[in-house]
């Protein structure tokens, strides 16, 4: 009698388990497929916003580099200009050291290298982002929170790994952990081999609900991180545009200057000199803040991006 | 007969027991762990929280700052170039000396300056 109303018994049970975990499912799913898709359009957003500024900071980049062209024809003016056999003190009042300055100006600009704006940094961040390629929903059941196969694992590792996954994953994403695991291993032996199925389809039910939980919550981290590195960003391009205006301002005045100047000049020989040592100055990379260890977000100087937010995790 | 019944008559009064018992500890430590998780969730909650506000931060400050600076910048071009065409070394010196202080002095150190402030626990701020 008691297994034929146990059989009975596992079948009812086993027809409103299997309904409600599978309403459980969709809606897990359903959850976990909107929050996806609205991540999706923000990392994109996203990206497209630093693609943006990395044109920019290369756009600064070949203007600074088109700069020095104008800096080498203000080198060679100022050389056959005699600059440094002139006697600019008499006229402009200048000093030794400015003088010696000048000379010094003029020997830089024969130096500067086409290196000072390292998109590096930036580089490294949009890297970052092409992981991003390789972020697809791993929802496979039997992986670790790490995403590797149990079957890959061996030894202590598969043990810890399948017991955690018997506890609904690990404890970071979600699951109950490898106790929680134990313990219900503990249980199973002792559970009727009827009600088995259900039990097990309800603990992945379950186990699927966290996970779902998880990963939104991992995209909830991932949005917060990608909203502040695009604040950042912004400021950063606000810089960029800012240097790049001051770049193109003083190079014009340069070759407004180049156009009109006269070597036999005195007066506008030394225009030259102001407008090009200002112009070098710019292009140089010592700006204030380059002493500093840790940069963060800077340009005038190299161009640092501040880390790209992690990849999202997905459901496991 | 009740279903614990036909457990007891199944598996013995033993096996019932050992199955209360089982249950109990599973849900003791399920207990347990969840108490953990809950404590991962409060961390990931309040490291969103940070994350939004230093976004609002950024988003608040730099665009005003940026602003006055390209205003005071503006000013300066407009001398720059009056001085190219008039040939004026004084203006010229002055125009370019104002560029340079102002774009020399990178405002992003402020960036900087705001984020160890914000990882001190000690730090202040009013918004």
């Amino acid at each position: 009698m008691p297994i034929p109303f146990l059989i009975w018994a596992a079948a009812a049970i086993g027809l409103g388990g299997s309904a409600f975990n599978f309403r459980k499912f969709k809606r897990d799913r359903d959850r976990y497929n909107a929050r996806r898709k609205r991540y999706e359009r923000c990392r994109e957003r996203y990206r497209k916003f630093v693609e943006s500024v990395q044109t920019e900071v290369d756009d600064l980049h070949k203007q600074r580099v088109a700069a020095q062209e104008t800096l080498r024809e203000a080198a060679e003016f100022l050389v056959r200009a005699k600059v440094k056999d002139r006697e600019f003190d008499a006229d402009f009042k200048i000093t030794p050291e400015q003088f010696e300055e000048l000379k010094g100006v003029l020997d830089d600009l024969r130096n500067l290298s086409a290196d000072f704006l390292g998109t590096a940094g930036i580089g490294a961040g949009a890297g970052i982002l092409g992981k991003s390629a390789a972020l697809a929903l791993v929802s496979a059941l039997g992986s670790t929170s790490t995403g590797t196969a149990i079957g890959g694992l061996t030894g202590a590792a598969a043990r810890s790994a399948t017991l955690a996954w018997l506890g609904g994953g690990s404890l970071a994403s979600g699951g109950g952990g490898m106790a929680a695991g134990a313990a219900m291993l503990a249980n199973i032996t002792f559970i009727p081999l009827a009600i088995l199925p259900v039990a097990v389809f309800t603990w992945k039910a379950y186990k699927q609900g966290k996970r779902v939980d998880d990963a939104i919550e991992e995209m909830d981290v991932d949005q917060a991180k990608m909203g502040r590195h695009k604040a950042e960003l912004s400021a950063l391009l606000e810089r960029v545009r800012e240097v790049s205006k001051g770049v193109r301002e003083v190079e014009k005045a340069l070759k407004d200057l180049l156009e009109v100047s006269s070597i036999e000049v005195v007066k506008d020989v030394y225009l030259v000199w102001l407008a090009a040592k200002a112009l070098a100055e710019l292009l140089d990379d010592k700006s204030d803040s380059s002493d500093d260890e840790d940069p963060g977000p800077s340009t005038g100087g190299g161009v640092t991006s501040p880390k790209s937010p992690n990849v999202p995790i997905a459901p496991r | 007969m009740t279903t614990v019944g036909s457990f007891a008559a199944f598996f013995g009064k033993q096996g019932a027991f050992k199955i209360i018992e089982e249950a109990v500890d599973y849900l003791k430590t399920r207990e347990a762990e969840a108490t953990k998780r809950e404590y991962i969730r409060a961390k990931r909650d309040a490291l969103v929280t940070a994350l939004n506000h230093e976004r609002d931060f950024v988003f608040a400050y730099f665009p005003a700052r940026f602003a006055e600076r390209r205003e005071s910048l503006q000013q300066f071009y407009d001398v720059l170039h009056a001085a190219v065409e008039n040939s004026n070394s004084d203006q010229l010196q002055v125009a370019l000396e104002g560029i340079l202080g102002i774009i020399k002095d990178n405002p992003l150190k402020d960036l900087r300056e705001f984020r160890r402030e914000w990882e001190d626990p000690n730090s202040e701020f009013i918004l």
